[in-house]
């Protein structure tokens, strides 16, 4: 498994030096068109270096009934291995001062801490359980992680207008069996890379959500990111809407802001 | 002479300097408590209801991207029960703050060792404030310069602790107390520079990919004070001593397994030498149902001192559950018990569990008996203390 992703990988990295656009589009082979895709996804996200913003996620459950998150993410950019992410809990207030520290990585599990304010305690934690809901969401924790092209297996549906422009419908299929999906549907727009659309299918293979990505603007470094995201779960009939604000890219931070130590400042 | 309140004031004074430049953030918690005790106790305590009210507020000022935080918590709660009970401390008072590879922190903070959840062996910084709570985990605000240096082979950390904090003791109509009761008023010290002695500890700390791990070594006055019946033999009478120890602590984390474990080797004026551990491990059924989580725990404790450790944990397995519902109320409960090898019976057992209301609220159960606790223990002197306790929290 991992030697023919490293050999898909690498076919891609001397496809990418062979040209790009419309023209390379062509000339990649129909079945590794999925990869192709995720891969410019991929390549349009690099070089974003580090990422501070603000989130505020309202859960609603079938009876409309609401219940607020908020919390500060940190991410770092790591070269050669997955993205570091320290996310502070502000809200609900009983959590507050709630961090977590995640090292992912992208076929090795990802190193995770949690740090507990009532006992100051900095506590390892099993990545293991990746399908369980993110602080009571419909968001999992494999859906907030960081996205690395390793993580899945793709094939290509067809093209789509997406985001207003020409684009493509990818599946990808996650190499983690421990994943809670079997697979997931991507709608991309072909111009920029951006997702507007990602259906989740869960372990008997039915359609479980739909995450919806909205509000896309364009930062002074020419990253798009979506300020707000919905989730809708079909099956419960609950939805979490993820609202991003005060994105900020390249501020002052290294690795040394993305270790314990950290963790135990994080307010 | 140093004294506690000096080293407030002190802090205090650098803390509110401080704020005049910068603003912080007000947070904190009010509890209401009410905790009802099945029986009269054995000590002529016979008072079954204790109503608590607890107030913990912070406030916090940080700046430069988090790399520099100064923090100040006080703590109060009044009890209805017991005067000894109610009492006030200073959770932190300090600065923390960030360099390339230093870390340091200054005043009066909180520091937690350790991996195992039954017991906090090697978790020695901070004195234990064993009014909150019979289980230990509550610690005093203790006085501190902490210097680590951070490299690629992990945390190297000094910690200079130049004020002791003795540990709190139920009061004459208080629970979890032997008989006779215990007088703070009057504790000594077999060190001359009692509660001044400087003491100083060393830790290392590091992972690498899976495998968490410190070794770390005290020396300085010894958390556990020896109690002494006084003359007349109306109150027993806490001693400090001086101590050594050495302590490693280790994680590792595979797939949804943690297996843990610490192990303390102490030298000791008044307990002597021994060793202990506790080893085991935890393992969670994770998502099982509608995100639901299910974790099992073991523990095994072992104390070389035998009876004389006076725990009642010397040979004993501890064994828990925990369930996690992780739905938007965040509902957790955990329920644990405590089996002696010896008598091959429950020392004791207890339940906690939490659930939000909403937003800003919060309520706790919390349940412990003692079952049959081993006789000559000090679990023995508090078995008719079995109680249901329900709090109600406020966050803001």
């Amino acid at each position: 498994m991992k030697l023919f992703q490293l050999n898909t990988i690498l076919a891609l990295v001397v496809f990418s030096f062979s040209g790009t656009g419309v023209l390379g589009q062509e000339t990649v082979p129909e079945k590794e068109r999925g990869l192709w895709v995720a891969r410019q996804i991929d390549q349009e996200d690099q070089g974003f270096v580090n990422q501070v913003s603000e989130a505020t996620m309202t859960l609603r459950n079938k009876q409309g009934q609401e219940s607020t998150r908020r919390m500060t993410i940190k991410s770092l950019e790591v070269d050669g291995d997955g993205d570091k992410s320290l996310t502070i809990f502000s809200s609900p207030r009983d959590v507050k001062g709630t961090a977590f520290l995640s090292f992912t990585h992208a076929l090795e599990p990802d190193d995770q801490w949690l740090f507990l304010p009532a006992l100051k305690r900095v506590k390892r934690i099993s990545s293991n359980n990746k399908s369980g809901p993110f602080m009571g969401s419909e968001f999992a924790y494999e859906d907030i992680s960081s996205q690395e092209l390793e993580k899945y297996s793709y094939e290509y549906i067809r093209e789509e207008v997406v985001l207003g422009s020409e684009g493509h419908v990818i599946e990808r299929v996650p190499v983690d069996p421990k994943s809670g999906y079997t697979k997931q549907v991507v709608w991309v727009d072909g111009a920029n890379w951006r997702i507007g659309k990602i259906e989740f299918y869960d372990r008997k293979g039915e359609k479980l959500k739909t995450l919806t990505f909205n509000d896309y603007k364009q930062y002074p470094n020419k990253k798009w990111r979506s300020n707000r995201m919905e989730m809708t779960n079909h099956q419960s009939g609950k939805s979490t809407q993820l609202i991003w604000s005060d994105i900020k890219f390249e501020q002052d931070l290294t690795e040394r802001d993305f270790d314990q130590n950290a963790l135990k400042r994080a307010r | 002479m140093l004294t506690f309140q000096k080293i407030v004031i002190l802090c205090l004074a650098c803390w509110s300097l401080a704020t005049t430049v910068v603003c912080g953030e007000f947070s904190g918690e009010l509890s209401f408590e009410t905790r009802g005790y099945f029986h009269e106790g054995a000590h002529e305590n016979n008072d079954r209801v204790d109503l608590s009210i607890i107030l913990q507020p912070e406030y916090v000022v940080a700046w430069d991207e988090d790399r520099k935080v100064f923090t100040f918590e006080p703590f109060v709660r009044y009890s209805s029960l017991d005067k000894e009970r109610s009492h006030v401390d200073i959770r932190e008072l300090s600065f923390l703050g960030s360099w390339e590879l230093i870390e340091l922190r200054v005043g009066i903070s909180k520091v937690f060792w350790g991996v195992t959840e039954s017991q906090h062996l090697v978790d020695v910084i901070n004195q234990t404030d064993l009014v909150e709570s019979p289980d230990g985990e509550d610690k005093l605000g203790q006085p501190m310069i902490n210097i680590a240096y951070v490299n690629e082979f992990g945390n190297f950390e000094i910690f200079l602790l130049p004020y002791f904090r003795e540990r709190t003791f139920s009061g004459i109509d208080g629970r979890f107390r032997g008989s006779p009761v215990v007088n703070m008023e009057n504790a000594s010290y077999l060190s001359g520079s009692g509660n001044n002695h400087l003491d100083a500890a060393f830790r290392w700390s590091h992972y690498i990919d899976e495998l968490d791990w410190a070794l770390s070594y005290f020396e300085g006055t010894d958390r556990e004070p020896r109690l002494y019946k006084n003359a007349d033999g109306t109150a027993l009478e806490p001693v400090y001593g001086l101590a050594r120890q050495a302590s490693l602590e280790i994680q590792y984390t595979v797939s949804d397994w943690l297996l843990k474990a610490e192990v303390l080797s102490k030298h000791s004026d008044l307990h002597g030498n021994y060793w202990a551990t506790v080893t085991g491990f935890e393992y969670t059924f994770a998502n099982v149902h509608r995100g639901m989580d299910v974790g099992f725990l073991y523990e095994y404790l072992y104390d070389d001192r035998k009876e004389l450790a006076g725990s009642g944990l010397d040979n004993a397995t501890f064994l828990g559950s925990r369930v996690a519902l992780n739905d938007e109320n965040g509902f957790e409960l955990l329920v644990g018990s405590i089996i002696d090898h010896q008598t091959g019976r429950i020392n004791n057992a207890f339940l906690e569990s939490t659930r939000r209301i909403n937003e800003n609220w919060k309520w706790t159960l919390e349940s412990n008996f003692l079952v049959s606790p081993k006789s000559g223990s000090f679990l023995e002197q508090v078995k008719r203390d079995d109680y249901l306790q329900a709090s109600l929290s406020f966050f803001w």
